[in-house]
């Protein structure tokens, strides 16, 4: 499987996994204009990582902001890993919110129900330093 | 220009620049709204129309004001655009007054479930967002100037409800 480790930016976030805590991590804001160029890579690395990823892989997301061309790419990563779900994998998928923020939490919310999955919600702590 | 109320710009849109307005509207959001649940929400306004205008502005320039009037919170956002997508928008906006909330947020959903983007990389989103996001006016006006440009001022005000406790 390849590696994934893509350094935060002021208008993308982090991208992680840790092959030995099966734990993958997307944190911080996207606003990008060009979503689509920073996920296609993204959605193409879970397409090919189907059979090498843990069962119970943990899928976590802290996204304090992401502008509604990033929103539809972030659908279409879950989308991708929905589909290994029905391959019979186990995902968690944690959605972090930070103190009720309303933004934070109906995008969980739309895009677990969009897919029939469950997410498990996170309370992290407002951050006034980084709203977007 | 900045004060306790207001953020005003014109100039260049570029990603760069769009980084730092956000940056400052956070600061003046935070300063006069408050740490308040539905903060990044309004604010997701102002992004939206901003993202827009980067888009399909055609000679890079916007005008963006940002201000809270009485109880609501009023952003402008000004820039040239091709004739085509100036009207599209304003037939777009105009389209949505005549929307239930409860239809915007179908089409809304239908269109995330939409794996396609338009060719300046647009989701379809934006305008759905920002009338899902509890936009109570929301305008467009187009004017074709004297050199054939198409100038798109787009006004958003959205009222701003006492926080929940």
């Amino acid at each position: 499987m390849k590696p994934l480790q893509i350094a935060a930016t002021k208008n993308s976030p982090e991208i992680s996994f840790d092959e030995v805590s099966c734990k993958f991590l997307m944190k911080g804001v996207s606003t990008m204009a060009d979503a689509k160029s920073f996920y296609e890579p993204l959605i193409e690395w879970i397409i090919q990582s189907d059979d090498e990823l843990n069962k119970e892989t943990v899928f976590e997301f802290h996204l304090p902001y992401f502008n509604s061309s990033s929103n539809k790419c972030i659908y279409r990563v879950i989308e991708a890993l929905a589909v290994h779900i029905k391959h019979g994998k186990l995902y968690q998928f944690i959605w972090c919110v930070e103190e009720d923020d309303e933004f934070m939490r109906d995008g969980g919310e739309a895009i677990a129900e969009l897919l029939g999955l469950e997410f498990q919600y996170r309370q992290v702590p407002f951050n006034p330093e980084r709203l977007f | 220009m900045m004060n306790s109320y207001t953020l005003d710009y014109s100039g260049a849109l570029t990603s760069e620049v769009r980084v730092q307005l956000t940056d400052f509207l956070s600061t003046i959001a935070l300063a006069n709204l408050g740490k308040r649940k539905d903060l990044r929400k309004l604010c997701s306004i102002a992004i939206e129309l901003l993202d827009n205008a980067q888009r399909h502005c055609t000679d890079k320039n916007i005008s963006f004001e940002w201000r809270i009037e009485g109880d609501s919170l009023v952003v402008v956002v000004e820039n040239q655009a091709s004739e085509a997508d100036a009207k599209r928008l304003k037939e777009q906006v105009d389209a949505l007054r005549e929307m239930t909330s409860e239809e915007i947020a179908e089409g809304f959903k239908k269109q995330l479930m939409n794996p396609e983007f338009n060719a300046k990389g647009g989701a379809g989103l934006g305008i759905l967002q920002i009338a899902k996001k509890g936009a109570k006016n929301f305008d467009v006006a187009v004017l074709k100037m004297l050199d054939g440009a198409y100038l798109c001022t787009s006004k958003v005000e959205t009222p701003l409800f006492k926080p929940a406790a």
